[in-house]
């Protein structure tokens, strides 16, 4: 009996080991919310003061914010991999080098590289995972329809200074898809201007920051009367600025928010 | 033992400010330089104890060009009283004055049994004693003067140079300081410059007129009472009793 | 009456160090324990080597220039030498002996520049020489922003380098080339207690300082160039960390601490167990650390004020 004992003891601890897999670190809130929707939050022991969807993020411990992480902490949750996305230091990773600590930057900029960087997640990551859901998401964006009319978008990420988001940026590519116009740059966001604005000429203005007033400096346009404004929430903006799972909520909001009329 | 020859100086180029032909100060002493605001008294004294450069001719110390004597070297000849120092830090007392000796310092600041001793004996000589634990910013002028005397006294050397020691001191700490000069004169050239006609005349043992940077007189008290007038460019009135010499204003 | 100071600086320090590395440990689980025990004594030896270098240096500094407002920071010392750090982690990819060199290159060049800078304002020296500093802080500290623009290196890092920050990540390929520099410094502070006679004499007086045997000149430019080294290794690693320079002097001064050598040697400590409590602060007061500049000027600033209330009446 006894030896039976320890031996379902020690089946047991395989068992949990095995289930307990690796410890993962999250240092980008997209990263965090792709590690949820593919089910490896049981993996997940660390993320950023930013990290804040899907709610029970929070009962995960903060080991940093964007820009600067607590070592100690790190060190003391003993993580196996750690991931980035686009916000790996030079500081950062001279620690990971120096600790012999798997670290991965996960670039997920454009719409594409959302399940590409799901793709590369699960193969870091390994182990069980649903294919379904990474399926989905590939058949949401592959499914988007154009919209006929080519309607010119500006996105507006702040006021001050007046900042832009270009095609290449996250909500950019998404819009793009739709057939919207973009404007067009190699950097994601780009400093804009009055002028460009005049010469730019948009029909929908999306902004992605809480300054309401930031509608009166369009009034230079000729045709400001028929332009479209679109105020987005905080919840909103988190959704078009985090490259992750939720692009399928994303291209709805796009689809009924944008598309009709 | 301090030998001039053909010295000039100027502050800008081209408009001589000092100029002396020759000038010759001898061991043991009392020497003191009067002259107008301006007249290069400070800028003289100053030269002496290389605290200018960029002069013209030549200054010897005890035989010495003084451009070849070093500063540790030439802390061991003359010691300096400035006319006006503006303490930024509060002191201590006794260390200003141990500080007088720094050539002899040790790599630690340590001077030998001595030369605490040395400091005892001159604060209680200047009767600055009580003072011994103060620092330098609770003292009044007066007792501030003291101190840098006995600072001075305590360096040694064979010179001792004040620049306007008399000026804003009360009449006890000033009769205290001409006490200490006189009693100094029997081993040490005391060089003076001074407004106080009274004090300098009397005590000295040869008064040097400047004027506008130019020696225009050099003599004892006797000689000199008369020359002050062409000094000043002004009438200069005095009184003779028991061979001392009283100014007044006349007014 | 002074043993009496020493040993309640001491004490103070020895608790703050105490608190500092033994905070929370036992929290940790064993197996970390000695990681973590390595990275905080890592991070509190650098801590107490810039509280002990900034503060020190201040303390001379405002000897130097006779003017108790100065520290390196406000010289444009700091700022030059951040300036010359980032250049040579840009053309040499962050080799650290070459960095510190152009660090202390970039220092003298910026003191150098506020010097003549403030010989030219023809004002009050203790004025000129803080507008002078301050401009060349400006200058330089514009030249760190406009690089880090060109070298597309992460914004986050300019932040804490302006700001400066202790979370320093130490290699262990390094390890020779730290404690080099460690040693370097260390002696170089020695030298600066040695000087400290000269000091003495040079805060009374210069002219009595001369006449009593001092070379004034190259003393004053020998020990602006220790300090300046001093200076470009710590911004080097720290970036730039204000304030404690003037704070920790001016108190000392007035607890009455008056002679350079027990000013400096009580700088040492006061400075280490300020930055060491600032540091602490900056690290567990909110989920994130503040950069160390951020909490230091909070708390200093009402200090500042009062020793400028108190030097120029």
């Amino acid at each position: 009996m006894g030896k039976l004992k320890n031996f379902s003891f020690l089946f047991l601890f395989f068992i949990s080991i095995f289930l307990k897999g690796q410890r993962i670190i999250s240092f980008a809130p997209n990263i965090t919310e792709t590690l949820f929707y593919l089910s490896y939050d049981r993996y997940l022991v660390g993320r950023t003061s930013f990290c804040n969807y899907p709610p029970n993020t929070d009962k995960i411990e903060i080991v940093g914010s964007f820009i600067d992480m607590d070592f100690e902490k790190v060190i003391s949750l003993k993580p196996d991999i750690v991931f980035f996305s686009g916000n790996l230091t030079d500081k950062s990773e001279k620690f990971f080098k120096e600790k012999n600590i798997n670290y991965f930057d996960i670039k997920m900029e454009k719409i594409d590289d959302v399940t590409k960087g799901m793709d590369s997640i699960t193969k870091i990551v390994g182990k069980d995972y649903d294919t379904s859901k990474v399926e989905k998401v590939k058949n949401k964006i592959t499914g988007i329809k154009k919209v006929k009319k080519n309607e010119k978008v500006l996105i507006e990420v702040s006021e001050k200074p007046f900042i832009i988001a270009t095609s290449s940026s996250y909500i950019g590519s998404i819009l793009k898809l739709f057939g919207f116009e973009i404007f067009e740059d190699e950097k994601p966001y780009i400093n804009f201007s009055y002028e460009n604005i005049l010469s730019f000429k948009p029909d929908i203005v999306i902004f992605m920051h809480s300054f309401k007033d930031g509608k009166v400096k369009y009034s230079i346009l000729k045709n400001f009367s028929k332009v479209r404004f679109v105020f987005l929430d905080d919840e909103k903006i988190d959704i078009f600025s985090r490259p992750g799972p939720r692009v399928i909520d994303a291209i709805d909001i796009i689809e009924r928010d944008f598309c009709e009329r | 033992m301090v030998n001039i020859e053909n010295l000039k100086f100027s502050y800008t180029k081209g408009k001589e400010f000092l100029k002396i032909e020759s000038l010759s100060i001898k061991e043991n002493g009392i020497y003191s330089i009067v002259g107008e605001n301006g007249s290069g008294k400070t800028t003289f004294l100053k030269l002496i104890c290389k605290l200018i450069g960029g002069y013209e001719g030549k200054i010897y110390l005890f035989g010495k060009d003084l451009r070849m004597i070093k500063e540790i070297e030439l802390a061991g000849i003359i010691s300096y009283i400035p006319q006006k120092i503006y303490l930024h830090y509060d002191f201590p007392v006794y260390d200003f004055i141990k500080y007088g000796r720094y050539s002899k310092m040790d790599l630690f600041g340590n001077l030998t049994f001595k030369d605490h001793e040395d400091i005892n004996f001159l604060m209680e000589k200047l009767e600055i004693e009580h003072l011994k634990k103060r620092n330098c910013f609770s003292l009044s002028g007066g007792e501030m003067q003291l101190v840098q005397l006995a600072r001075s006294i305590f360096q040694g050397g064979k010179i001792l140079i004040m620049d306007e020691p008399f000026s804003n001191i009360d009449f006890r700490h000033r009769k205290k300081i001409i006490e200490i000069i006189q009693e100094l004169k029997g081993e040490k050239t005391v060089l003076i410059s001074s407004h106080d006609l009274g004090i300098c005349l009397n005590i000295s043992d040869i008064v040097i007129g400047l004027k506008k940077g130019n020696i225009v007189g050099i003599g004892n008290k006797d000689y000199m009472k008369n020359e002050l007038q062409r000094i000043f460019d002004t009438e200069i009135n005095f009184l003779e009793d028991n061979g001392k010499i009283y100014f007044y204003e006349g007014v | 009456m002074k043993g009496k100071k020493l040993l309640i600086f001491l004490t103070f320090f020895l608790l703050t160090s105490f608190i500092y590395i033994d905070f929370k440990l036992s929290s940790f689980e064993n197996d970390v324990k000695i990681e973590i025990i390595k990275l905080r004594i890592f991070r509190y030896l650098l801590v107490i080597l810039s509280g002990m270098v900034l503060t020190s240096s201040g303390a001379v500094m405002q000897v130097l220039f006779k003017n108790p407002l100065l520290d390196p920071y406000v010289l444009g010392i700091s700022g030059g030498g951040l300036f010359g750090f980032l250049l040579s982690s840009i053309l040499f990819k962050g080799n650290l002996l070459i960095s510190i060199f152009f660090s202390f290159f970039f220092s003298v060049l910026s003191a150098l520049l506020s010097l003549s800078f403030s010989s030219n304002i023809k004002s009050d020296r203790k004025v000129s020489i803080l507008i002078s500093g301050l401009l060349v802080n400006i200058l330089f500290s514009s030249f760190v922003i406009l690089l880090s623009m060109f070298s597309k290196r992460d914004i986050t890092f300019l932040f804490y380098a302006l700001m400066g920050s202790f979370n320093h990540v130490f290699i262990s390929k390094n390890l020779f080339l730290y404690i080099s520099f460690f040693v370097t410094v260390i002696l170089s502070t020695v030298f600066i207690i040695f000087k400290s006679k000269e000091l003495d004499i040079m805060s009374i007086d210069e002219d009595i300082a001369s006449t009593s045997g001092v070379n004034v000149k190259s003393n004053f430019f020998l020990i602006l160039l220790i300090i300046i080294y001093q200076t470009s290794v710590i911004v080097s690693f720290v970036g730039m960390v204000g304030f404690v320079g003037i704070i920790i002097p001016n108190i000392l001064r007035m607890a009455g601490i008056l002679k350079n050598r027990d000013l400096i040697l009580g700088s040492f400590l006061g400075g280490a167990s300020l930055i060491l409590v600032a540091d602490f602060i900056s690290k567990y007061s909110f989920s994130f650390e503040i950069p160390i500049g951020v909490v230091l000027s909070i708390f200093s600033l009402p200090f500042i004020f009062w020793i400028v209330k108190n030097n120029f009446e």
